[in-house]
């Protein structure tokens, strides 16, 4: 379970509840699209996973988002996918923590 | 975090993912914050050109939709100058940084947010605003004290000022400027030495009325050690000290014979001598001098030296008092208000009454009375807005008692104080001679019947004191008029 970066703040369930979904949604997004030659949607996608990801309490995502932006620049479109599952194992693995606490 | 005047503080957030708002608005809004997030750039700016809410600082992210962070800024900026922005981003790269500040964010910060640094962020944001508010009111200050800015005056009259004050800022001449006490006789001065050849030189103002006479002397042409009791250093005079500047004498009718006399020899010769030293020393200051006093009565009476008068009088500038000016009665209110509101931690503004109410007011202490009126009202006014209420009433400017003891002040200082029958004659003379006044209406302002003004004019004409009449009579007039 993701905590918030700030030992004072606590996010609210609903709010990390809906967080996580939208990221389910992401990923789901750029599995269906990786094979298009519309890479540039999955950038930003992931740089934003980058940026938000640890404010959240989950560092994972935002270190997933990263390494996705960095095999973006090659192309490499097997190490995206691998990272891709990676992401999803992880969120599915979070989201079911989340709803197991409520 | 609250605003100087306690409010609660103001934070724009412009991010496209709604989930992070949310995650800014529950950090911040426990907090005391009050947060605004927009998804879209184009929402925020529809929000903003309702004009309904002003924030004190925005929070902007690189990535949006429509435009980028840095587009955004930029067009923010144009409309919003006054309000800090900070950049977010999960890029490293520092150009994208360094572009953001150049287009006028104050900060960035990098993603994943670190709320306690954010927040120290944000908080120096809003010190440099806080700043930057008090730096524009005190230039606005300053300016006002040293220059004629057109939203200051808005009169013709303050403007045909200005352009004299202009075409004489580059001459040496001597400069004479007459105004009622509170008119702005040094803001005209300041100007003269700001617009001119003299900006980067001294300008050094004394008030001549303010120091006793022998002090006075030192004060203005110095004096050697020793040279009287307590003169333990020597000291450098002010007309030493103004240089190749300009020496401004305020008040300069309330100067005495004996250093008018000294005065008159400066400017003939364009030198002086310390006190308790025989050498002379060239100067090669301006002089510009100021008077509330009808100078021209004062030589008449005898207490101002004719040569001097004439010496100082070459380019004379006649300041109009507030009252017959009121066009720039508005624009100084608000520029007061503006000065005393931030000094208080308030946001004030005046409602039309308040604005109309202060246009009709007599400030016989022009606009230094205005000044200090606003202060007061903003000190005690709640805020936000000033209605005719909240400003002293029209019965506080009809005391009387307060009129007349500024008018019988200067008749104090003279040497002997005039007999009441000479006093007595020179304001029946006075208001008999105003050309909109009938004798009826003069003897029935005076409160006497229309012979006994016809038999006391009669009188005073007879009388053997007629010339020293006409003198007081135009000295008593001199002194309504300041």
């Amino acid at each position: 379970m993701g905590t918030a970066y700030n030992n004072e703040f606590s996010i609210t369930p609903g709010l990390l509840d809906r967080y996580l979904q939208r990221r389910m949604d992401d990923i789901d997004f750029c599995q269906n699209i990786i094979k298009s030659d519309d890479l540039q949607k999955i950038k930003s996608i992931a740089h934003n996973m980058k940026g938000n990801g640890t404010s959240f309490g989950f560092p994972e995502i935002s270190s997933i988002g990263k390494e996705i932006e960095i095999c973006m620049q090659d192309k490499d479109i097997v190490a995206i996918q691998g990272l891709l599952f990676k992401l999803s194992d992880y969120v599915q693995n979070e989201y079911a923590k989340l709803k197991k606490m409520a | 975090m609250k605003t100087q005047n306690n409010d609660p503080f103001k934070l724009l957030v412009i991010e496209d993912d709604p989930e992070l708002i949310q995650l800014i608005e529950s950090y911040y809004k426990p907090r005391g914050f009050d947060v605004d997030g927009f998804s879209d750039p184009l929402l925020a700016q529809e929000s903003l050109m309702t004009g309904k809410k002003t924030y004190d600082v925005a929070l902007v992210d690189l990535n949006l939709p429509h435009m980028t962070g840095i587009e955004f800024i930029k067009k923010f900026k144009v409309d919003y100058p006054h309000i800090p922005i900070l950049l977010m981003t999960a890029d490293t790269n520092i150009e994208n940084a360094v572009e953001a500040i150049e287009s006028g964010a104050y900060d960035y910060v990098v993603k994943p947010l670190h709320f306690q640094q954010l927040s120290l962020t944000l908080k120096r944001a809003v010190i440099l605003k806080r700043i930057q508010d008090e730096n524009k009111v005190l230039k606005e200050t300053v300016d006002g004290r040293v220059s004629f800015d057109n939203y200051l005056f808005k009169s013709q009259k303050m403007q045909t000022v200005l352009d004299l004050a202009k075409r004489i800022a580059n001459s040496t001449s001597t400069v004479l400027i007459y105004g009622e006490s509170g008119t702005g006789k040094e803001v005209v001065a300041r100007t003269i030495h700001k617009v001119g050849k003299y900006k980067d030189k001294p300008f050094i103002a004394i008030n001549c009325s303010a120091i006793p006479e022998n002090l006075l002397e030192s004060e203005l042409f110095g004096h050697a050690k020793g040279s009287f009791t307590g003169a333990f250093e020597k000291k450098i005079g002010l007309f030493e000290e103004a240089g190749d500047g300009i020496l401004f004498l305020d008040e300069i009718g309330d100067l005495s014979l004996s250093l008018q006399a000294k005065l008159l020899r400066v400017l003939q010769d364009k030198k002086i001598k310390r006190v308790g030293e025989n050498k002379y020393i060239d100067i090669d200051s301006r002089i510009l001098a100021a008077t509330h006093k009808n100078l021209k009565n004062e030589v008449k009476a005898g207490r101002f030296r004719e040569d001097l008068y004439f010496r100082l009088n070459v380019i004379p500038v006649q300041i109009p008092p507030l009252r017959e000016r009121k066009e720039d009665i508005i624009p100084l209110s608000q520029l007061f208000l503006r000065k005393f509101s931030t000094e208080n931690g308030k946001e004030l503004t005046f409602n039309k009454n308040a604005l109309d109410y202060l246009c009709n007011l007599p400030w016989q202490g022009n606009v230094r009375e205005l000044e200090n009126m606003i202060e007061r009202t903003a000190v005690l006014s709640p805020g936000p807005e000033i209605d005719v209420k909240d400003l002293p009433q029209l019965e506080d400017y009809e005391r009387p008692d307060d009129d007349y003891r500024t008018l019988f002040l200067p008749l104090m200082a003279r040497k002997k104080i005039p007999p009441l029958e000479e006093i007595s004659n020179a304001y029946i003379a006075f208001i008999a001679s105003q050309a909109d006044k009938t004798k009826e209406q003069a003897a029935s302002d005076l409160g006497i019947d229309r012979k006994t003004l016809y038999r006391k004019l009669l009188n005073l004409k007879t009388s053997s004191n007629a010339d020293n009449f006409q003198n007081n009579k135009e000295e008593l007039n001199g002194h309504r008029l300041q």
